[in-house]
């Protein structure tokens, strides 16, 4: 009998006793045995009588009693020890009491400790030690019922005799809940093994869906899906087997209905023990680069059976086992051996080629010395020792050029190749692979790269890149007959071919054949009439020609280009370019009247002078004086201009600026004096002078620039923009000298300025101009 | 269980041959090689699996015409990955069924998984 002391009262008043904590009352629910009186009795006593005196204890004192008095204090720490999940501290206590009292006294107690510690090792992944302790909770508490978790850790063990009769005494006590969590684990035994569980009574669920379940297993293996579904639609939601009907559907849906079998299978829990069976359904579906790996994570079974659903062949899986060796503690495979061992499944060639490429990568990723394989081929082997100097001796052209020739030599070595066949096609694709993606045109090796570029083109005469390749060299070459001669080769091949139209167009131009490059030009816009380029071109050399012509003093020449630019003038800029030119030719040597023509054109819409500035442009291009171009054909610039005018010539100037180029400055020269008297109009506000100053700036007119600047600053006082113009343009030059503090303070405060008010692009300038204008200090000025 | 399995893809496991990816024979022509593009575009575009369509059209622009399966042959030296050898050696057929005995051996004891 135990005896519980109240040292602690020696009033005798015992405090209430305290109430199990949550943990504890989890842990003791599984205890199913009747609650005879000792039990109950026990229980009450030690609430009532027994101390719980493991508040006032360290944690050592509670780990360890006090032996002589452990009789009298060994329940709470028992207690406790079960609610902290103390599992093997609780069940030596509990054994301890059971010393002193009958064991059924403490049977709860002492179960609940079992159950815990064996659900420890249990998740330690230690099913022989869990399993010895759910024996031991058997021998010591007879009262206490067995557990799912037990019946799951037998039939994971083999032991099915002993689940099932675990399972009936589970049945036979009327355990519900338990019994609905054990018996999916006896569900999948039962399709497992059905001959295992036959002492389990025939309307037992587990036994009688179970026949159903085999019949539509056995009907979906047989490819029966009607059959099958018809025998899953009888078994009740409520079966043990439902996630097996779960899996099974979701493993008849269509490979093109994945979405709604992995909804089907989220459905099975983790703990379910058909849970395997989703997860190799799952497998199955991965693409294969994620499946490969992913089925060295699973067992045998689940690898064999996600296989089999995605359709591996034995071969496959034997070979898979061999690449990825899932029980081997090096994952790495031998991979020659494995091709070498598979080669009559692979191909012998196949297998060999990979051997090499195998024996370059040893090479070049993991740094090994090179290994020729002993079946390799004189190609082969020059083929391997090709790529290995192009990987380490990249930079040593003739070493490059020299293993290819070798590989070329080795296509050779057999029979000379006869063009267009495939050892021709191969030698020419090496031979182009030198001249352009290895470079060595650009490299002192340029003559021999090239001799197997024009040697490509003989072998592989079908290959118009090849061709190409080699015309753009000849032209890079300044080679122009050549590269015509090539031209003319590759046209007779592709006469349709617009590209090489194209060239052939601009070789003729360059050769000064106009006549040639028109015929060019036809067939090229009877084929592409849109084509743009073609027009542009020739229409571009024509006046080009007629420039020179007239800069050389023969207008007759130059007439005659402009004729035939007309022709392929196809835009009003383009004619408009060709009317002035011919005004230039017509002032500079034939007669004003002619010249005048052009006058009377440009009065219809009012731009005088802007045409006026194009015509002068014009005239610097080809060669004569802009003034007597002016002069000759009326449009001699006025020597005053009012605002509208000013505008409209610095519209113009932006125009022609891009084409004009360091003429404009000269084209420029006959209106410079109504530009310095256009700084005064007294109707320019500061939008004009902005205005004025940018075209100024495009057109490299610095000197008037800085006037229009200044005059702006009489108007806005350091106004940023018009500062940064003003000393831009000052010291647009190098022999401007250096700028006085004044000038460096007031370029800092417009870029401060510029920045304040958010003008990024006038801060921009002024940052420029100061780091121009203010010496690197470093650099001792 | 992890159900995300293994989400991360290795290049080492995709197919280094471009005849493998595209399924076609070695001296499979032009034409046979472009309609076995279109069909394995078709099968699996892009907005399906982007990362399998850009192998297929890699393949493809790989070995399209004669020449550049020549030259596929002389300057890849790409080694073949697993998924070649496997493909090679024994392809996949069409998606199969476990037999009883497999289904058993899944849910069977774990001592004999």
């Amino acid at each position: 009998m135990l005896f519980f002391v109240t040292q602690n009262h020696p009033g005798g008043t015992a405090p209430a006793p305290s109430t199990p904590c949550k943990d504890e009352r989890s842990c003791l629910h599984a205890y199913h045995a009747p609650h005879g009186p000792a039990t109950s009795g026990a229980r009450h006593r030690s609430g009532k009588q027994g101390v719980d005196v493991s508040e006032q204890l360290s944690s050592r004192q509670q780990q360890q009693p006090p032996l002589h008095t452990a009789h009298m204090t060994v329940e709470p720490y028992a207690r406790q020890a079960l609610a902290a999940g103390r599992y093997r501290e609780a069940i030596k206590h509990y054994r301890t009491l059971a010393q002193t009292e009958p064991e059924s006294t403490w049977a709860e107690g002492l179960a609940a400790a079992y159950r815990g510690r064996a659900l420890e090792l249990a998740a330690k992944g230690m099913p022989r030690e869990a399993l010895a302790i759910w024996e031991n909770r058997e021998w010591r508490c007879p009262g206490a019922l067995p557990e799912p978790e037990q019946i799951r850790l037998l039939l994971e063990l083999d032991e099915a005799e002993a689940a099932q009769a675990a399972y009936i005494r589970m049945c036979e006590a009327g355990a519900t809940e338990p019994l609905s969590r054990a018996r999916p684990h006896l569900a999948a035994c039962y399709l497992a093994a059905p001959e295992r569980l036959a002492e389990l009574d025939p309307e037992d669920p587990v036994r009688a869906d179970g026949d159903t379940a085999l019949a539509a297993l056995a009907a979906y293996c047989t490819g029966q899906d009607e059959v099958a579904a018809q025998h899953l639609r009888t078994i009740p939601y409520r079966s043990p087997y439902r996630d097996f009907v779960t899996v099974l559907k979701a493993l008849m849906i269509e490979p093109e209905q994945q979405l709604s079998a992995e909804r089907l299978l989220e459905g099975v829990d983790d703990s379910s023990p058909f849970a395997p069976l989703a997860e190799a359904a799952r497998l199955a579906r991965l693409p294969d680069p994620e499946l490969l790996p992913a089925l060295t994570r699973v067992d045998e079974p689940l690898r064999r059976f996600a296989t089999a659903l995605r359709g591996w062949s034995t071969q496959r899986y034997e070979l898979w086992r061999e690449l990825f060796r899932p029980e081997a503690p090096q994952p790495d495979a031998d991979l020659p051996a494995v091709l070498a061992d598979w080669r009559s499944e692979l191909g012998e060639q196949w297998s060999r080629r990979q051997r090499i490429r195998l024996a370059f990568q040893e090479v070049a990723v993991h740094g090994r010395a090179l290994v020729l394989p002993e079946e390799a081929d004189e190609f082969e082997q020059a083929l391997l020792q090709a790529w290995c100097t192009e990987c380490f001796q990249a930079d040593d052209y003739t070493a490059v050029l020299a293993a290819w020739q070798a590989v070329i030599a080795a296509l050779r070595a057999d029979a000379e190749p006869v063009p267009g066949d495939q050892n021709a096609l191969r030698i020419a694709a090496i031979q182009r692979r030198l001249a352009s993606e290895l470079g060595l045109l650009h490299t002192p090796l340029a003559a021999e790269a090239e001799n197997a570029l024009a040697e490509s083109v003989t072998l592989d005469p079908d290959h118009l890149p090849g061709h190409r390749l080699l015309i753009q060299r000849h032209r890079d070459c300044g080679r122009i007959a050549q590269a015509r001669r090539s031209v003319d080769q590759a046209l007779a091949r592709w006469p349709e071919d617009r590209s090489l139209l194209q060239e052939a167009l601009e070789l003729a131009l360059h050769g000064e054949d106009f006549e040639g490059a028109a015929d060019f030009a036809r067939r090229i816009l009877e084929r592409d009439p849109i084509n743009r380029r073609a027009r542009t071109v020739l229409h571009d050399a024509l006046l080009s020609r007629a420039r020179s012509a007239c800069a050389e003093g023969n207008p007759e020449a130059a007439h005659t280009a402009l004729a035939q630019a007309e022709t392929w003038a196809d835009s009003a800029a383009a004619q408009a370019q060709l009317e002035r030119l011919r005004t230039v030719v017509d002032a500079t040597h034939g007669s004003g009247t002619k010249a005048h023509r052009w006058r009377a054109r440009t009065l219809t819409d009012g731009r005088t002078l802007g045409h006026a500035l194009a015509l002068a442009t014009e005239a610097e291009l080809a060669g004569q004086p802009a003034a007597t171009v002016l002069v000759q054909s009326g449009l001699n610039p006025p020597k005053r201009i009012d605002r509208q005018q000013l505008r409209d010539l610095c519209e113009w100037i932006h125009e022609v600026a891009a084409e004009a180029g360091g003429i404009l400055g000269r084209a420029l020269g006959p209106f410079a004096p109504a530009l310095r008297r256009a700084v005064r109009i007294r109707t320019l506000d500061l939008d004009d002078y902005a205005a004025v100053c940018e075209a100024l700036r495009a057109a490299g007119q610095e000197e008037l620039r800085g006037r229009f600047a200044r005059e702006a600053l009489r108007h806005r006082l350091e106004d940023p923009l018009f500062t940064v113009h003003n000393l831009e343009a000052r010291y647009a030059n190098e022999e401007a000298g250096r700028p006085t503090s004044r000038e460096l303070d007031q370029l800092r405060r417009a870029f401060r300025q510029a920045r304040r008010s958010d003008d990024k692009r006038t801060a921009h300038r002024a940052g420029v101009l100061i780091k121009r204008l203010i010496p690197d200090p470093e650099h001792g000025a | 269980m992890d159900k995300t399995l293994n989400p991360m893809p290795r290049p080492d496991l995709e197919h280094a041959d471009p005849y493998l990816c595209l399924g076609v024979e070695r001296d499979a022509d032009d034409a046979a090689i472009h309609a076995a593009y279109l069909a394995a575009v078709r099968a699996c575009p892009p907005e399906r699996d982007a990362r399998r369509f850009e192998a297929l059209r890699q393949a493809y622009q790989a070995i399209r015409t004669e020449r550049l399966r020549l030259a596929q042959e002389l300057f890849d030296t790409r080694p073949a990955t697993a998924i070649d050898l496997l493909d090679r050696a024994a392809p996949t057929e069409a998606p199969g069924r476990p037999d009883e005995e497999t289904f058993r051996a899944v849910l069977g004891p774990r001592g004999k998984r």
